[in-house]
């Protein structure tokens, strides 16, 4: 049984390329493009993982996490945010709506592998 | 019927037919080029999905040491396919293929970083992507060489340090800017010692964007920011003073006093005043308050407002001062710097703040904005 | 004596005429500099990295002024659309012009609004301020408002630029919708360069798009002629229009809908206007005078990209009403200002911007007029030379009808707003359309502000709104 991952990220390249990297590690991935079918899948998947692009067009990373949090059936998953360069108030910001981990862009796919590695094992899933 | 009037008839005649010709051909462009869009967009999609694959393919571990060649025996393994299938192509399409897999590879290296980009900046050098856009620096046209040296940069052309080097003396200003950034980029924070001594008129926003990139490398910045204050052009020392102060490095307390006493123009040394303010530090103290009863308000506001930025109970006296004779941006700015002067300063905002007029609605704002925090 | 009338009338037929060549010649002009700048604008813009420079950290903060008048039923989603913007530092101060409905109650409500010390100075004359408010709630720490007396947009706009305390104020209406990037783009001149004292961004007909939480997020083109009429000629007054002016630093209006100034600048010259309806082009208008009486360098850009969505009137007694308005504005400044008129000391606002809005914006109606009126009055006669009529027709109506078409295209050439081309399409028929019942039509209500104006009519009329925002999905 892997892990299964949702990852919402409008831009097509950084999506496929997340996509393929965590497949490669071994766990089921499921993509979107925004924020609302981000919401939409979330409730009906209950992924052991959520990754958050925080640039979306229409629904913003934050708008989406808060919305997740609000919400008794997706708010103990974990969600990892994709941050442009290190704003550090948005950074801060993510962490005070609930995010577990972020990760900055420009990244390196290892490092994001890595890092969703490190959250799921915090919560007991290899 | 006249000649002049027929004339006239024959010319709005042509001009009608011409202007009618060109909107319908204009809307049937706009229907092609929607499928040249979709078209293009395919294959984008088609290049993102092989780079994808080329750049997240696990690759068995390379100690560290071994030669870059290894690496690169590797990458060219994993490249086979995309080569195959980019020679395919027949000749016609192949500047379209080219496009897209130039378009694809910028995406990505405007968001990678890591072991990502060493490779993408291998398929890069591979298939010409870069000898295309070193070449296209060298354009007639500004704003193709401006594209080039912004892509050089996402690429991360080591072999365009040069041209780039070059472009940095360029006629245009945004080429000038473009190639700057694309040098940070690729050489690091060491570039900054090249921008320094040859830039010159930067704008307010060339000093926005190149902010970002300039705190990025934080504390490494610093010598070249402290270099950078004895530039001949005043925007680059105005670009330094600001940066310094929003990296806020202790030490560049000295250089900015120096800045803050001898620079020729008024404005600069306001900034340096400003920026030793946000520095924080005691031995700008003196200095500060001494500038509190400057002749030139430009002098005076700066030195209330990085007051407002340190906690100084030194300052209070001739705080209060200012509060009671000031302007009003001075009474605002005098207020706000009370607020942070400890208890004397909580004192005199207290005494005010039961004047009428605007001593009293100074300190109140003040007061009320400290309420909230 | 019937051959003095006739004589007369025809005079003036030829010279209508040779009006309408004389138009159509400034029309090439301001095209083809228009044209110009857009490429250079777009060539330049495409290094401007606006993602970028949105995350520094020394934006120069902005004040955005928005006064509202009865406006309750909007003034909410309004107002936390515009706290939403894609912009570092920057205030938002929504100015109640003394409404009559909840709109005061209802921002203080929603808001968690609370009586406010903050400074308030009257730098520039303003209806007396009853209070001013911010909120307790941490997410709207950037709201200010301000509740007045009520005294007009201008008074309103005073009151604002009194309260704010930015070097930059960006005034709007209330119900302007903003996009993301809108402040950074139109600010990107001052940042550019120190003189220039104000920018104005493009307004764009928000009926028939898609709006969602307070942003446009499909762009398209309404069903009902009015909006799409209506969409042509805001093509023709910015992209051909204003960005051509603003090449010889002849731009002579800013929209109200959408403008930036610096805050120093307007109150040394010593605010808005209360006493005109033209209170955006007249402020310009002084500014002009104002910097060119006292031979300082500056300068009044716009910025054809930024843009502000706006609800265009659907009705034709609403749309009358505010082309009334427009109209009895013009005359307002022209009078105000006209000792700017070919006047060298005022540069090209003076010898060609303002002998252009006299000329043909507001007389050319009344030139217009006239023509058809003798037309049919040597029709009657039976005096009908063939020739002019053909040449009348000729360069009013057909070269009117170039002339949007050209507006259509450079938009098109340009900007791409409207990605489908059957809207494309639409807009280029609507441009010869326009001139064929629409044109004669908007020329009338705008002899009847000249007959208003000179019986004493100010003021604005009633503007009804609708609310056009949808609330989000789910």
């Amino acid at each position: 049984m892997s892990a299964t991952i949702l990852v919402a990220e409008d831009q097509l390249h950084i999506r496929s390329l997340i996509d393929y990297k965590l497949r490669n590690s071994g766990y089921t991935v499921v993509c979107v493009e925004d924020g609302a079918a981000a919401l939409e899948r979330a409730r009906e998947l209950k992924p052991n993982l959520i990754m958050l692009d925080v640039m979306m067009p229409l629904m913003t990373g934050f708008e989406v996490l808060a919305a997740l949090k609000a919400d008794p059936l997706t708010t103990s998953i974990p969600v990892l945010l994709v941050t442009a360069q290190s704003k550090e108030h948005e950074v801060l910001r993510g962490l005070e709506l609930g995010a577990e981990d972020y990760i900055t862009k420009p990244f390196s796919p290892n490092e994001l592998a890595a890092r969703v590695k490190k959250v799921l094992l915090t919560h007991g899933i290899r | 019927m006249s000649i002049t009037f027929l004339i006239v008839l024959t010319l709005t005649a042509a001009a009608t037919i011409f202007v009618v010709l060109a909107s319908i051909l204009l809307v049937l462009h706009k229907g092609t080029v929607g499928r040249r869009v979709r078209r293009i967009s395919r294959l984008n999609d088609m290049y993102a999905a092989s780079v994808t694959e080329f750049l997240a393919a696990d690759l068995p571990e390379i100690p560290p040491g071994s030669p870059a060649s290894r690496a690169f025996r590797a990458y060219d393994s994993l490249l086979l396919p995309l080569r195959t299938g980019f020679d395919a192509v027949p000749r016609r399409r192949r500047e379209m293929h080219f496009q897209a897999l130039t378009q694809v590879v910028l995406d990505f290296g405007k968001d990678l970083t890591g072991e990502s980009v060493d490779r993408l900046v291998y398929l890069s050098y591979m298939f010409g992507i870069v000898d295309r856009l070193l070449r296209r620096l060298t354009h007639r046209r500004w704003w193709v060489r401006a594209e080039a040296a912004m892509d050089l940069g996402t690429v991360r052309a080591r072999r365009a340090i040069a041209p780039l080097t070059a472009a940095v003396e360029d006629s245009h200003p945004d080429v000038r800017f473009q190639a700057i950034r694309a040098l940070l980029t690729l050489v690091g924070v060491e570039a900054l010692r090249t921008v320094f001594r040859v830039g010159r008129e930067l704008t307010t926003w060339n000093m926005m964007e190149l902010s970002v990139d300039v705190l990025h490398f934080r504390e490494d910045a610093i010598p070249y920011l402290i270099e950078g204050l004895a530039s001949t052009d005043k925007s680059i020392v105005l670009f330094c003073i600001e940066m310094l102060a929003e990296i806020g490095f202790v030490n560049a307390v000295d250089p900015l006093s120096q800045v803050a006493l001898k620079y020729p123009n008024t404005s600069v040394r306001a900034k340096a005043i400003e920026a030793l303010g946000r520095l924080g530090d005691s031995r700008a103290e003196g200095l500060l308050v001494k500038n509190l009863s400057n002749a030139i308000p430009q002098l005076r506001l700066s030195s209330l407002r990085a007051l407002a930025r340190i906690g100084t109970p030194s300052a209070v006296p001739a705080l209060r001062q200012r509060l009671a004779d000031g302007p009003l941006d001075e009474k605002i700015a005098a207020a706000r710097a009370l607020v942070r002067a400890g208890e004397e300063g909580l004192a005199v905002l207290q005494e005010f703040s039961s004047s009428s007029g605007l001593i009293g609605a100074a300190a109140g704002q003040a007061m009320e904005e400290a309420a909230r925090e | 004596m019937a051959e003095i009338l006739q004589i007369l009338f025809d005079t003036y037929f030829a010279f209508t005429v040779l009006y309408f060549v004389g138009v159509n010649l400034t029309y090439m002009v301001l095209l083809s500099l228009s044209y110009r700048e857009i490429m250079l604008y777009i060539r330049r813009s495409h290094f401007a990295s606006y993602r970028t420079v949105v995350q520094s950290e020394i934006t120069p903060p902005v004040s955005v002024l928005a006064p509202a008048y009865n406006e309750e039923a909007t003034i909410f989603e309004s107002v936390r659309s515009l706290l939403k913007l894609a912009y570092g530092d920057y205030e938002v101060i929504v100015i109640n012009d003394g409404s009559k409905d909840g709109t005061l109650q209802r921002m203080i409500t929603e808001f968690n609004l609370k009586l406010s010390k903050r400074v308030y100075v009257e730098s520039v004359r303003a209806q007396r301020v009853r209070g001013i408010y911010r909120s307790q709630n941490a997410a709207y720490a950037n709201l200010v408002v301000v509740d007045k007396v009520n005294g007009g947009k201008a008074d309103a706009l005073n009151a604002g630029i009194n309260a704010a305390q930015h070097d930059f104020v960006c005034c709007i209406d209330a119900d302007s919708i903003l996009e993301d990037d809108a402040l950074q783009k139109v600010m990107k001149p001052f940042l550019e360069d120190d003189t220039v004292i104000a920018s104005g961004g493009i307004v764009r007909i928000a009926n028939g798009c898609e709006i969602v939480n307070g942003r446009v997020v499909k762009v398209g083109l309404s069903r009902k002629l009015l909006p799409l009429f209506q969409v042509v000629e805001y093509f023709r007054a910015f992209l051909s229009g204003r960005m051509g002016w603003q090449a010889a630093n002849g731009l002579l209006i800013i929209s109200g809908a959408f403008g930036m100034f610096r805050r120093q600048a307007v109150v040394e010259v010593g605010g808005y206007n209360h006493a005109t309806v033209g209170e955006d082009m007249e402020l310009v208008a002084r500014m002009h005078r104002y910097f060119r009486e006292r031979r300082r360098a500056y300068r009044i850009v716009f910025v054809p990209d930024p843009v502000c969505w706006t609800e265009a009137p659907e009705s034709l007694r609403i749309l009358s009403r505010q082309r009334n308005r427009w109209h009895r504005g013009l005359l307002d400044v022209i009078l105000m200002h006209r000792v700017m008129l070919f006047n060298e000391n005022y540069g090209v606002a003076g010898t060609a911007a303002m002998p252009y809005f006299l000329f043909v914006e507001l007389l050319g109606p009344v030139f217009e007029f006239f023509g058809y009126i003798s037309l049919i009055v040597l029709g009657i006669m039976g005096k009908v030379n063939t020739e002019m009529t053909i040449l009348f027709f000729i360069v009013a109506l057909f070269y009117g009808v170039m002339f949007s078409v050209g507006a259509v295209l450079l938009e098109e050439i340009s900007f791409r707003r409207y990605p489908n081309p059957k809207h494309l399409a639409l807009l280029l028929s609507m441009g010869v359309i326009e001139n064929f019942g629409y044109r004669q039509l908007t020329m009338l209500w705008r002899m009847k502000a000249f007959y208003d104006y000179a019986r004493g009519k100010k003021g604005w009329g009633a503007m009804q709104r609708t609310g056009f925002s949808k609330p989000a999905a789910g």
